[in-house]
């Protein structure tokens, strides 16, 4: 058993940081575009990040012992060394992009993340923006092999608490685009306003925490166009400021679905299928909403085709995906 | 105790936030400008949804967009973004003084008062 440092929450450092920021966020935004923040959705992100804060008071002792307890069975024992919070930082971050993954592919664990994204604003706030029911969910699983392998749990928490805030800054439409060689490697907000769009082209893509590699590699990549301004929200969207109607919507959908449904295997699917399924399929899925979206585009395409050569080949490249900064 | 003192001090601090939002005037004046904004924000905001005619309040706090299929796309201003719900036809409405009140069936979602327009 390695020799446990005394680690911070960094997050709880964090704080005063994110509201210097957020202030200054909306400074720029009093200047540029008023309608970036609405006072009575930043009062709602916030209540719901303050909420999300004492869930996590109260249950994340449960899932350090459940850590803890796994831990015993580890398979190696890693120590406390500089590099190896690199690279429990670099897995842990692999371990959220499959968190992540699953929480907008299995309705389960999107009922808990989808307050995340229920906010038609995308700001600094909205990152404050976190889950009730993470606990529920049993989203903490994905990390638990990281303390098979034999991550100390103190290690795990620590680094994933650098990893949150680092996601903080990228909830924002006042950064444009980073670098090229940034944009190539992290997580960023041009990439991260794409993940909360609801266009066609942008749903349930960019996946990353910190990391935008994982995306690149695994074919859930998307880049932010200049000529498709992202849409924000869900895409049934709220309409509504109610804290509580944020946090537990989809949890109550679920119930609603599973109690309403014909048999055993709908009940099921209604749970861990993809959010939008249904029995009938009556209701839209990404799938498609994306191959609605796909159809009308060669629809148009096609009619283009129709139209003398110089205007169709105009639009062409006006549709063309523009270069990155 | 120290928790305690986080909790106290989020508080405070998104209070402040909230009004230093509301004090900058972030959100405020924002509404749908024209009949043809709200057919491209119906269209952009529904799967399918095939824009006809539209019917703008006259403080752009609310439309009815008719879609070709037969059906209705009701727009309300929710803070500084617009919300959207898909109905289909017979709308429950009703017309009062200050214009028509469109159901949108959904409770969270509320009855949406299309200022002016006096019938769809």
């Amino acid at each position: 058993m390695p020799v446990v440092p005394l680690l911070p929450d960094p997050v709880t450092y964090a704080i005063p940081g994110f509201v210097v920021l957020i202030l200054a966020e909306m400074l720029i935004a009093r200047i540029r575009d008023r309608r970036r923040f609405c006072p009575r959705d930043t009062l709602t992100s916030l209540a719901l990040g303050l909420g999300s804060t004492v869930a996590g008071l109260l249950t994340t002792g449960l899932v350090y012992a459940l850590a803890t307890w796994l831990y015993q069975f580890r398979i190696f024992t890693i120590g406390f060394a500089w590099y190896w919070f690199v690279f429990a930082f670099v897995l842990d971050d692999f371990a959220y992009y499959l968190f992540h993954r699953a929480a907008h592919r299995v309705r389960w664990f999107w009922a808990s993340h989808v307050i995340h994204h229920s906010s038609q604003h995308y700001n600094l706030t909205t990152a404050l923006r976190q889950t009730w029911t993470g606990f529920v969910s049993i989203s903490f699983v994905f990390r638990l092999p990281l303390f098979l392998i034999g991550f100390h749990p103190a290690m795990i928490f620590f680094v994933a608490g650098l990893n949150l805030i680092y996601q903080f800054w990228i909830h924002t439409e006042t950064v444009g685009r980073m670098p090229r060689w940034f944009e190539a490697v992290m997580n960023t907000p041009s990439h991260h306003r794409v993940h909360h769009a609801t266009n066609p082209r942008y749903l349930d893509k960019n996946y990353a925490g910190v990391f935008i590699i994982w995306d690149r590699m695994l074919g859930t990549y998307e880049p932010e166009r200049d000529d498709e301004r992202p849409r924000y929200g869900i895409v049934k969207d709220l309409g509504s400021f109610n804290v509580l109607w944020a946090a537990f919507h989809e949890w109550i959908g679920i119930a609603r679905d599973v109690w309403a449904a014909p048999d055993m295997k709908s009940r099921i699917g209604y749970m861990i299928a993809p959010p939008g399924w249904s029995h009938d399929g009556s209701r839209d899925t990404s799938e498609t909403i994306k191959a609605r979206w796909e159809a009308r585009q060669q629809q148009q395409r096609g009619d283009a085709w129709k139209q003398p050569t110089s205007s169709s080949s105009v639009e062409d490249r006006a549709g063309a995906p523009s270069q990155a900064a | 105790m120290t928790q305690l003192y986080v909790f106290a001090g989020s508080l405070g601090a998104i209070l402040v936030m909230t009004l230093a939002a509301w004090a900058l005037g972030l959100g405020r004046g924002a509404a749908i400008a024209s009949a043809e904004e709200a057919c491209e924000t119906a269209q952009g905001m529904i799967s399918g949804f095939d824009a006809g005619e539209a019917l703008l309040g006259s403080d752009g706090r609310a439309a009815l967009v008719h879609g070709k299929a037969g059906d209705v796309a009701l727009l309300k201003m929710h803070g500084a973004r617009v919300a959207v719900r898909h109905l289909r036809l017979p709308l429950t409405s009703q017309a009062t003084p200050d214009g028509l009140r469109v159901d949108s069936g959904d409770r969270r979602f509320g009855t949406v008062l299309l200022r002016g327009v006096t019938g769809y």
